[in-house]
């Protein structure tokens, strides 16, 4: 009979994972209490930016864009469902992967 | 690489000639390399003249070592500036090269104080490889790290835009807008930039922190199910073996994990019954999955890793941009 995949390389993966999700949980706390140190102004409030800031910050947005593409293009490949939905689901096969939560 | 002296073309004033910028790339690479190796020529025997106390610059009777051989200075510049007004003029304007005055001069002698200046204009231009009218160039100097230089033209029928910042980070970008902020009333604009992107990363860090978990879990109860199937299907190998046992735990296993019913192997009419090559059939249908998703599982480590770190860079850089605009714009961040 075939042994099932748990292997070294796949555990070793798994370690990755919960030391980035711990990661990003420590940022998202950071990020929180910065967040809470700014009182925001609405847009329309504000003078709109000067060409070469605007340039700074566009180029900023598209720098931020291509961290998130990747990550965009692995959610792609896994559509997150809840347990309920995945044991009653019997749908034709998919190209993606339906991954229960 | 080292901090780069800001470029601050044709305001240079400055007794000495402003470092040329080598890191950026230029489309007319070419004529920008000859252009550096002109410009070297010219200041080492700017320097040499400088040392006689000369105060002018004759360039008809200057010799020059340019590419290892030794040319006349007044020849070489005007090779030089005959291919980069070809080049502005299809572009736009050659006012900013002040070629009319060079070339005007190249016959008789110029001083030495204006050829400085000039020479550093030069080196601006050279720095930033742009010789047309229509586009305008920007340089923040980042005081950690290199410049950002961005060339932009404003004209929508070209390309517009062209942004020099693959070699440069999101961190050395905020750097750039904390520099234009220090003295702008932009800072609100750029600090709701700014939140609208650490928002957007911690919303996508969430997402793929859920799909690297639920990978994992899956794979893990995959492999659970393949360790019971391979328990159950051990009758097989046993004295008198059965044809078939009840499958139908696994089968329902198998369509709660999503696997598509009709493609679960079962023996013949029998419901869920499964004989050992059933089993197997399944086990290895599973396991083609697993071997599937280890590879999601692996970019998806590296994606949260990778979103992790720039998430790090914003949020140092944003607490940089809190210090440095409080001083300046207090309205922003009253709280501090």
């Amino acid at each position: 009979m075939m042994s099932n995949r748990s292997n070294a390389t796949l555990e070793k993966c798994f370690q990755s994972i919960d030391m980035e999700v711990a990661k990003g949980q420590e940022l998202k706390k950071k990020s929180d209490e910065l967040m809470k140190r700014v009182n925001i102004k609405h847009e329309a409030d504000l003078p709109e930016l000067d060409a070469e800031t605007q340039m700074l910050a566009d180029a900023f947005k598209e720098k931020i864009q291509e961290v998130i593409k990747p990550a965009q293009e692995m959610l792609s490949q896994v559509e997150l469902i809840s347990n309920k939905n995945s044991k009653s689901s019997q749908s034709a096969p998919s190209q993606r992967i339906k991954i229960p939560i | 690489m080292s901090p780069i002296d800001p470029i601050r073309p044709n305001h240079s004033r400055s007794t000495s000639i402003p470092p040329r910028d080598e890191s950026h790339q230029s489309p007319d690479s070419q004529l920008v390399k000859r252009g550096h190796g002109l410009y070297d020529a010219l200041m080492t025997a700017h320097n040499r003249l400088e040392k006689q106390g000369e105060k002018e610059i004759n360039f008809s009777q200057l010799n020059i070592s340019l590419d290892g051989k030794t040319v006349n200075a007044a020849d070489a510049l005007k090779n030089w500036y005959k291919d980069a007004m070809a080049l502005s003029k299809q572009m736009g304007s050659p006012d900013s090269l002040q070629a009319h005055e060079v070339l005007g001069a190249l016959q008789g002698s110029m001083s030495l104080n204006r050829f400085r200046e000039i020479l550093g204009n030069q080196a601006s231009n050279l720095s930033s490889a742009t010789f047309h009218n229509s586009v305008q160039s920007l340089s923040v100097t980042n005081p950690t790290g290199p410049s950002v230089n961005i060339t932009y033209s404003s004209d929508p029928g070209s390309d517009y835009m062209n942004i020099d910042v693959q070699n440069f980070s999101a961190s050395q970008l905020m750097q750039g807008l904390l520099e234009k902020c220090k003295s702008s009333s932009t800072s609100s604009l750029v600090t709701n930039l700014i939140l609208d992107n650490i928002s957007i990363l911690n919303k996508t860090i969430e997402l793929s922190a859920k799909a690297s978990n639920g990978i994992k879990n899956y794979i893990a109860q995959c492999n659970t199910l393949i360790g019971q199937m391979n328990s159950a299907a051990s009758v097989f190998k046993g004295n008198n073996p059965p044809d078939t046992i009840n499958g139908e735990s696994f089968y329902n296993a198998m369509v709660a994990l999503g696997f598509p019913a009709d493609q679960i192997s079962v023996h013949g009419n029998s419901g869920h019954d499964m004989d050992a090559d059933n089993i197997q059939t399944n086990i290895a249908m599973i396991n083609s999955r697993i071997d599937v998703l280890s590879q999601t599982a692996q970019q998806s480590a590296n994606v949260l890793s990778q979103l992790n770190q720039t998430t790090q860079q914003v949020l140092q850089f944003f607490e940089n941009f809190l210090q440095g605009v409080s001083s300046a714009n207090t309205t922003i961040a009253s709280n501090l």
